[in-house]
């Protein structure tokens, strides 16, 4: 084992701190969470032009999600593993039920109507599978050898192509993502790595001709050259850019942004509030909101170093990558330096369902950081 | 650690530090490439997109007659366009928009097509609409189907003041009467405003007023909207009554020359000029001339009058009853025998007033007739205006001294006859007319809007107050018993005035169609307005001066001074007072 790593896990000082303990809560994480949801919050607001009724769902939706991420703090990572291959297959299942019964939303199949509320099984799976492949790859030696190479990515690509399939891209990417993270921190060689996405890039012609819907094609094309149809295809990331270059500095004031306020802006209160926050809170707050993610990423990433399992330290790590990937694509999206993807951004974007799924990884995040201590108690 | 573990991920985390703090620097590195590298063109874009300048109408300056009764005001109203890169022209609510405004859909559906290939953005679908259409449309918020305020002028008075005010075209600019002279003066100045509006293009926030709109100054006439609408009623009373062609009714105040009416017939309705001939447009009473005939004839007597020569009592020889000049001979109705000149005016003598204007030179009558403003432009400045003709004296043969002594062979129009007889009323002293009040033109003229309406209204002396006085007397006769226009009597005023009866020139000879003229002033003791009737081509049964223009000329002048309060002076009114 390496020294440097072997040193790190010193005695944080809230260690002694009873309630907390107890609760199984790790408060420098739940610290950044909640600057970030109040940071979200106030966003929001602005965003949904003073649509407080919208602000108190949203409240309540963070209420839900912070609950279950409690209760998931309180399940040992032990009972994580051993339940990960039962939260893969029902996930599984719910995706098929999708594609048989699921109901129709924005030209996509995706909802799964229990009758009381409707969800998307695809965001289980954004958990399930970097879960199943720590959980099967934890089961032998590290690195994996081939045939558990092989088996993992099997693990992965079925519930990949079932959400491409609905469609969903921008889903099924991350879920592959996940899984592949797994494979990433469990030690695959560098060599295998470079391969597998040199391949991958090879694919993306075949994929890019028999793959991709029209409209996928036209994303891609458009994030070229956004400019060369601005009314239609163009127009979300032209006018992101504006909201965002509108911003400048010190950015227009809370509530103050033009773009957004004045529609020019589409999908300002979900995929695109980060344009909203650049251009009201200019590149003074767009540090802000990237330290805090930082913030809880290097919080995330050192629980992942400090768990005392491979099982902890692949599902901790890949969970945190996963949570950077959604930064990195919405903010890169809303950039134009990204294609545009149906991807929140994490904890600020309007949405329930991407909001309980995030909440869910750091109640596991939290789990095996506060588990760790119970244990070595 | 598990002991068959030889990889441990916490080796790749380290990796994955890197990663996400290099991705990061990645994206605070294009944010800032966006915000402060180059933002000014990306403000600029979103400044351009939502930041619009608007032009904002000037409200239009109100008219008013001298009691402060509006006679043209402006309203918001809002027209109806479309953007064609935007507009669904199959749009089933678009259709109906259109059949419900009777526009044709086949047109606006290729003229939208023609504008949408041409990348325009602008078309007006129909301006000023009814609110409660505009309500409606908007209810429907379609897609591309926008409103702009506009102001439309409306007349309360109708055609009563049609010719004088004019009107204002759909841009609310003056295209006619006062509204066309006085167009700078209304219309103040377009403001400009940079307002915030919403990717749908509707106004959400002032940003910024660039330029406060300047409204328009609003103007007060001289003109009493009382006394026109009496003449407007008569004039078109005896229209009727005569199957005239045209008429024009002219009232003045003989003291400060302001015009209280003017009235012409046929006229318009300002507020809809749907399919209308141009010809109902004129302000007949400043364009159109007519020879005045024997309305001239106190001119010219007034004219043997200064000579000295010539008194009321001056006995003339009108027998018998003609007067040869050449070939062409003048005569009278009958041979009213030796008669003085008080006679000549009372009787309307045609050889007598010859008579006299032939003992004249042709200078003294030329320039008498220039005096009395003949030939020259009312100084009105309604574009249109004829001045009328008058030929200088030197090419004037002896046959033409003699006609234009009574009126043939010059022309002029009602509002010169007017001021003509003003100047008898004025102590034979003429101004300058006026259809502004004072204080408006000291307006106007203090901001420089309108140099043609900063005149001096000073008196000038033109004939003696003697010789206007006497012409007065004279003039009397004519509405007494035994003059021409006993119809132009009113109870308890005295009346003086001029009748004319004028055969019209059609296609340089004179037909047997006439113009009724009559020119009066009143009260004689104290005069205080003059009004000038030309009623034009009466049916055959009436047509003399004193039997179709004296009657109206009656009715308006009564009313008028009643109107004004005017103390009566009629022998009627002594005897009544007396008892």
């Amino acid at each position: 084992m390496n020294k440097r790593y072997s040193r790190l896990p010193s005695k944080p000082m809230m260690y002694h701190y009873q309630p907390f303990k107890r609760l199984h809560i790790d408060w420098i994480l739940l610290f950044g969470l909640l600057c970030l949801t109040s940071l979200g919050f106030i966003v929001l607001y602005s965003a949904s032009d003073q649509n407080s009724h919208l602000l108190v769902r949203q409240i309540i939706r963070l209420v839900i999600a912070f609950g279950i991420m409690l209760a998931i703090a309180q399940i040992s990572p032990d009972k994580l593993k051993r339940w990960s291959i039962w939260i893969y297959t029902i996930g599984l299942i719910m995706l098929i039920l999708v594609l048989l019964f699921g109901t129709i939303g924005k030209g996509a199949q995706r909802w799964l109507n229990l009758g009381f509320f409707r969800f998307q099984p695809s965001e289980i799976m954004k958990v399930a599978v970097p879960m199943m492949v720590a959980a099967y790859l934890s089961k032998h030696s590290l690195p994996p050898n081939l045939k558990q190479l092989f088996i993992s990515l099997l693990i992965i690509i079925v519930p990949t192509l079932l959400i491409a399939k609905q469609p969903d891209l921008g889903t099924a990417l991350l879920t592959a993502v996940a899984g592949i993270f797994v494979l990433l921190l469990s030690g695959v060689s560098w060599r295998l790595i470079i391969g597998l996405t040199s391949s991958v890039i090879a694919f993306i012609p075949i994929a890019w001709t028999y793959l991709l819907h029209d409209y996928q094609r036209q994303r891609v094309l458009t994030l070229l050259n956004p400019e060369s149809d601005p009314l239609h295809t163009g127009y979300h990331i032209i006018q992101s850019k504006i909201a965002i270059g509108s911003g400048g500095f010190t950015g227009k004031g809370w509530l103050e942004g033009t773009q957004s306020h004045l529609q020019f802006l589409p999908e300002r209160s979900t995929d695109f509030i980060f344009a909203v926050y650049a251009e009201e809170f200019g590149l003074m707050g767009a540090v802000l909101l990237l330290l805090i993610y930082l913030f809880i990423i290097l919080r995330g990433l050192y629980i992942a170093t400090q768990g005392q399992e491979s099982y902890s330290r692949l599902l901790a790590g890949s969970l945190i990558l996963t949570f950077f990937i959604y930064i990195f694509i919405n903010i890169g999206m809303v950039n134009g330096i990204l294609p545009v993807v149906g991807v929140p951004l994490p904890l600020i974007s309007y949405g329930g369902t991407s909001m309980v799924t995030l909440m869910a990884t750091f109640g596991m995040v939290m789990s095996i950081y506060t588990h760790r201590k119970l244990l070595a108690n | 650690m598990k002991k068959n573990n030889t990889f441990n991920p916490v080796y790749r985390l380290r990796f994955v530090y890197i990663m996400c703090v290099l991705g990061l620097a990645i994206l605070l590195w294009r944010v800032f490439d966006l915000q402060v590298i180059h933002p000014s063109f990306l403000q600029q874009q979103g400044d351009s997109r939502a930041l619009r300048e608007v032009k904002v109408m000037a409200y239009r300056g109100i008219i008013y007659d001298r009691l402060k009764n509006p006679l043209a005001v402006s309203t918001p109203v809002e027209s109806l366009w479309v953007n064609p890169l935007e507009i669904d022209v199959n749009n089933p609510y678009f259709l109906q928009i259109l059949k419900n405004l009777k526009l044709n859909k086949k047109t606006i559906q290729d003229k939208i097509q023609r504008l949408h290939t041409k990348k325009s953005q602008f078309l007006y679908l129909k301006r000023h609409l009814d609110p409660y259409q505009v309500q409606r449309i908007k209810q429907l918020a379609l897609k591309g189907v926008y409103f702009n305020k506009e102001y439309r002028r409306y007349y309360p008075m109708g055609e009563v003041f049609s010719h004088l005010l004019g009107f204002t075209d759909i841009d609310d600019k003056g295209q006619a009467g006062i509204e066309k002279m006085l167009n700078s003066v209304l219309q103040g100045v377009p403001g400009k405003k940079r307002v915030i509006r919403n990717s749908k293009g509707n106004f959400i926030e002032l940003v910024d007023e660039l330029l406060v709109a300047q409204s328009g100054m609003d103007i007060i006439l001289t003109l009493d909207a009382r006394i026109q609408a009496l003449a407007y009623r008569e004039l078109k009373k005896t229209m009727q009554k005569h199957q005239a062609e045209s008429g024009s009714v002219v009232v003045l105040n003989t003291r400060t020359f302001d015009i209280l009416a003017m009235v012409n017939q046929p006229g318009f309705n300002p507020n809809s000029r749907k399919n209308l001939h141009s010809d109902r447009y004129r302000n007949r009473a400043v364009t159109d001339v007519f020879e005045p005939g024997s309305t001239m004839k106190p001119i010219t007597i007034s004219a043997a009058l200064m000579t000295g020569r010539y008194h009321a009592n001056t006995m003339i020889d009108t027998r018998p009853g003609f007067f040869q000049i050449g070939r062409k001979r003048i005569t009278d109705h009958r041979n009213y025998g030796l008669i003085n000149v008080a006679t000549v005016i009372q009787k309307s003598s045609n050889v007598g007033t010859v008579k006299i204007a032939l003992s004249l030179r042709a200078k003294q009558l030329w320039q008498q007739f220039k005096r009395f403003g003949f030939s020259q432009s009312s100084g009105l400045g309604f574009s249109g205006e004829s001045g009328g003709v008058l030929r200088d004296y030197h090419s004037w043969k002896k046959i033409e001294q003699a006609t234009m002594a009574f009126g043939y062979g010059l022309s002029v129009t009602p509002i010169q006859l007017a001021r003509a007889y003003a100047v008898f009323a004025n102590k034979g002293k003429m101004r300058h007319l006026s259809f502004l009040t004072a204080q408006s033109r000291a307006a106007i003229c203090s901001k420089k809007l309108l140099k043609s309406v900063c005149y001096s209204t000073k008196a000038q002396q033109l004939i003696p107050e003697k010789v206007a006085k006497e012409m007065l007397t004279m003039m009397e006769s004519v509405v007494k018993k035994g003059g021409t226009a006993h119809k132009a009597n009113i109870p308890l005023y005295r009346v003086a005035g001029k009748t004319g009866t004028v055969k019209k020139l059609v296609n340089g000879r004179y037909s047997n169609q006439y113009i009724a003229v009559f020119a009066g002033i009143a009260p004689v003791t104290d005069p205080h307005l003059v009004i000038a009737v030309m009623i034009n081509k009466p049916n055959k049964k009436e047509y003399y001066g004193g039997l179709v223009a004296a009657p109206l000329f009656a009715k308006v002048m009564e009313g008028s001074l009643r109107l004004l309060n005017i103390r009566p002076d009629g022998e009627t009114y002594q005897q009544l007072k007396s008892h």
